[in-house]
């Protein structure tokens, strides 16, 4: 059998096929990235951007990151709008004075922006870093906003650059000059400027419950005090990895060396001296002024992705000559939503645009290769020099039908491995084994059973005869049978409330009723796997059972009929 | 022993019966010549020897083992040349050689060097990298040879072998036949001219619209096809027979019909002696039988059996 796949079908037009399949493969992987990268979803980023008011200089920093805060290649397009604070506090006076309506205010706010500076920057690793002087002058009396066009493999996400919107820069009044600065980490965060520190820190107690800060509150600040000022989020990514998310302006360029709290810490002082911090804290990393990830070796969370504390305290600390600077941060634990990323790219795979696309398109190929191992010889009457071997007529029958089975296993195999491969490439998200194996039986069962009928009809007819046959069968099964369905539902029922529920359910029962319908059955339970359930309604319908029943008689049954007419059929033209 | 044993095979297409309880055998060292007309069913008869075709009745045994019931085995003892083979022509030829072999057991290696050896023995050296689309019917027919003799079965089956070829290729294939009878095979050669299996044939089978008309010897065969008169005399008796045996070989054929065959002398020479005796002749007929005539007047004998 194995014998007959090697030498007598593996022919080029075969290889061709197994090619054809790897192709489709590796392009669904790429069809997928590309839906997935246009579809609007908001992106993680560490920001860091500041504008020297006194040079014009600006610089913007990011690491983009995917839904498991790796960083992610992508592209950022940038744009800066600067608005003159002095018109805007003469506005809400005037708006508060009645001087003129909300609506004119509305009005003049919207004018105030002015777009400095706009660019874009790629990157393949994530990490995007630009500095130029601005063309245009920025005075300290005016603010700054950064709006962010952002598209990774996992979405894209857009700000529109309005008066209303935008992440505000913050002014850090170092002597006499004046640094627009931002800082921002994703999730709930929480900013904290630099000082300059004694020999104590001052810690803020642990919250008796969790609250949720509001992070829009430290954007009111209206001017930051101290050296620097530093963003931290805390990210519980799984029980075995945390990170910890900083951006960060220092004035002074020195490094920081990251404390965070240990989880076992238990009676912390509120005054804690520099020297003892090491028993409450662990040294994790050190930074710069910039994005920076630091990867945390502990696990934050108990069973239930339930985390070990609410938050945690994040100190920073440098130690320059006689100088100690300081950043207290408490630190919410965010916690991520678990494989993520997979969870998305897994969702894509089982939607329209996923793998069933090529449920209409395989068997085609199935029906070409049912035409090469059976129905192209038969019509010449080539397989008759071939029984005329030392073989019986059940075994020429069998060997064909396994060696189209083998090839069909082979492509399918073929086809989940590049898309798998292309998709672990192209995202990082490497496919869980029971995954591949619902997806690969789904369309390797679905295939296998075309593959029967269609050796059937080759029994039946042969040569052209045959291409007539199977591509009707092709046809009816592949193209039109949704529509039938839709046809009989809507001609009985009508439209009613709940006929989208009813059209699912038809749909699924008459699944029982095609050689193709076990994909849909596989691509439901890989759906209810993935955690995106199903309907009761549609749920009541399926069983186990009737799945394993529709497939093995689409599988057997033309096999065997086929096989009662093929032992007396005259293989001669 | 009886090696190729055809035992009465009857096959029907739709309501045409192609053949009609068919039996005859081919023994070792012997080449039986199978000749009909075209449509005689000679192409069925061996399409159900060589077990490509099931019999609606009857069976065919090879060395003994039955191409119904054990037919792996009877397959592997005789070769087959069809009339016009068919392969799946987009194989180049060593690759289709390779595939095919690979149902009597051999790896691919040995595979390989046999067809090799084979295909270069039948002149087709040149042509082993070839697609057997391009073969002509001379080299497909040396090809299935090639393929026949991968275990060089005790038995064989030419169909219709000589067709179309040139005479390079029919000389081949005369000799060839001959050579596998000399190596003791039994070989059926089938032909729907009786002349092409002279020369080759130790015997002949004859068939007729799916049904055996006649069995003979090569030596029969040539004998009564030799030339004869046919004398209608007044009265005919043991006298006038002894007087023809002077002459020839004198066959009573019907009332006063006479058969001489192989006549010594001329007919006037016969008539004058009858005669002479007392004969009286009727009429003389000089009946120069080829070996076709020999045919057709078989087939006319059958159909007028038939009637």
């Amino acid at each position: 059998m194995l014998y007959d796949f090697k030498r007598g079908v593996l022919r080029v037009s075969v290889l061709v096929t197994l090619a054809l399949f790897v192709l489709a493969g590796v392009g669904m992987a790429y069809v997928l990235v590309a839906v997935m990268a246009t579809m609007p979803s908001s992106q993680n980023q560490v920001l860091y951007s500041y504008i020297d008011t006194s040079t014009g200089e600006f610089k913007l920093e990011a690491v983009l990151l995917d839904p498991e805060l790796r960083p992610v290649g992508g592209e950022v397009s940038y744009t800066l709008g600067c608005y003159n604070k002095t018109k805007l506090r003469q506005l809400e006076d005037g708006l508060r004075l009645g001087k003129i309506t909300p609506e004119e205010y509305q009005g003049e706010f919207e004018k105030l922006l002015r777009v400095v500076d706009e660019g874009s920057v790629r990157s393949a690793s994530g990490r995007v870093s630009l500095v130029k002087m601005l063309s245009e002058a920025v005075s300290r009396d005016y603010g700054c906003k950064l709006y962010l066009n952002i598209t990774t493999v996992y979405g894209t996400s857009t700000q529109a650059v309005r008066m209303g919107l935008g992440q505000e820069y913050l002014p850090l009044e170092i002597g006499n000059k004046t640094i627009l600065t931002l800082v921002s980490t994703p999730g709930i965060p929480s900013i904290s400027s630099i000082e300059v520190a004694g020999e104590s820190i001052t810690i803020a107690p642990q919250p008796t419950h969790a609250t949720t800060p509001i992070t829009v509150t430290m954007f009111q600040v209206g001017e930051l005090k101290g050296f620097g000022v530093v963003s931290a989020s805390l990210y519980a990514v799984s029980y075995e990895k945390s990170v910890l998310l900083i951006a960060l302006h220092s004035s002074v360029d020195t490094e920081f060396t990251v404390y965070i709290e240990r989880l076992n810490a238990s009676d912390m002082p509120s005054e804690l001296s520099l020297s003892s911090i090491e028993k409450y804290f662990e040294r994790v990393g050190v930074v710069r002024s910039g994005v920076s990830i630091v990867e945390l070796d502990v696990n934050l969370l108990r069973a239930m992705l339930v985390p070990v504390k609410p938050s945690l305290n994040v100190v920073l600390l440098s130690r320059k000559g006689n100088t100690t600077m300081l950043a207290v941060a408490r630190a919410t634990t965010n916690v991520l939503q678990t494989e993520y990323a997979k969870k998305v790219i897994s969702m894509q795979l089982a939607g329209p645009t996923g793998v069933s696309m090529f449920i209409t398109f395989f068997p085609v190929v199935v029906l070409y290769l049912v035409y090469i191992y059976v129905a192209k010889p038969r019509s010449q009457g080539a397989l008759e020099f071939v029984l005329a071997r030392p073989i019986t007529r059940f075994e020429l029958y069998i060997t064909r039908l396994f060696a189209g089975v083998l090839v069909v296993l082979t492509a399918t195999a073929l086809f989940y491995t590049a898309l798998v491969l292309a998709i672990y490439f192209l995202t990082g998200v490497l496919l869980d084994l029971y995954s591949f194996v619902l997806l690969f039986a789904g369309l390797a069962l679905a295939l296998i059973a075309f593959y029967s009928l269609c050796y059937l009809l080759s029994v039946l007819t042969s040569g052209t005869r045959y291409l007539v046959a199977s591509i009707m069968t092709y046809i009816v099964f592949a193209i039109l049978w949704p529509l039938l369905v839709y046809l009989v539902i809507i001609s009985f029922k009508g439209f009613t409330l709940s006929l989208a529920e009813e059209l699912a359910k038809a749909q699924y029962i008459s699944y029982y009723f095609t050689p193709l319908g076990v994909h849909n059955f596989m691509q439901y339970y890989y759906l209810v796997y993935v955690g995106g359930g199903q309907s009761p309604a549609i749920e009541a319908v399926i069983s186990p059972w009737l799945v394993g029943i529709s497939t093995a008689t689409w599988i057997i049954a033309p096999v065997a009929i086929g096989w009662l007419l093929f032992k007396k059929a005259n293989l001669s033209s | 022993m009886l090696v190729i044993e055809i035992a009465s095979v009857s096959k029907s297409f739709g309501k045409v019966r192609a053949l009609d309880a068919i039996s005859f055998a081919v023994r070792n060292g012997e080449v039986v010549g199978y000749v009909g007309l075209n449509g005689a069913g000679k192409t069925t008869t061996i399409r159900i020897a060589v077990g490509v075709l099931p019999p609606d009745s009857g069976d065919v045994r090879i060395d003994g083992y039955s191409v119904t019931r054990d037919k792996k085995r009877a397959s592997g003892l005789v070769g087959w040349v069809p009339e016009l083979p068919i392969f799946e022509s987009e194989f180049k030829a060593l690759d289709y050689f390779v595939y095919l072999a690979g149902y009597y057991g051999l790896s691919a290696s040995e595979a390989k060097r046999l067809g090799g050896e084979l295909l270069e023995e039948f002149g087709l050296r040149d042509a082993m990298n070839r697609k057997l689309a391009t073969f002509s019917q001379g080299m497909k027919k040396r090809f299935a040879l090639a393929v026949s003799m991968i275990n060089n079965p005790p038995n064989f089956i030419f169909d219709e072998v000589l067709n179309g070829l040139d005479p390079q290729g029919i000389a081949f294939f005369r000799e060839l036949a001959v050579r596998f009878k000399k190596q003791g095979k039994a070989v059926l050669f089938s032909s729907h001219i009786l002349s092409e299996v002279e020369g080759i044939a130790d015997r002949v089978v004859f068939i007729h619209k799916g049904k055996i008309i006649g069995v003979y010897s090569m030596e029969e065969v040539k004998h009564m096809a030799r030339p004869a008169l046919e004398i209608t005399v007044t009265k005919l008796d043991s006298n006038v027979l002894k007087l023809l045996e002077r002459f020839g070989e004198p066959y009573t054929e019907s009332g006063n019909r006479v058969l001489l065959r192989s006549p010594r002398a001329d007919s006037s020479a016969v008539v004058a002696e009858l005669v002479k005796n007392g004969v009286g002749v009727l009429e003389v007929r000089r009946e120069e039988k080829s070996l076709e005539e020999f045919f057709f007047s078989l087939i006319k004998r059958a159909e007028g059996g038939e009637l």
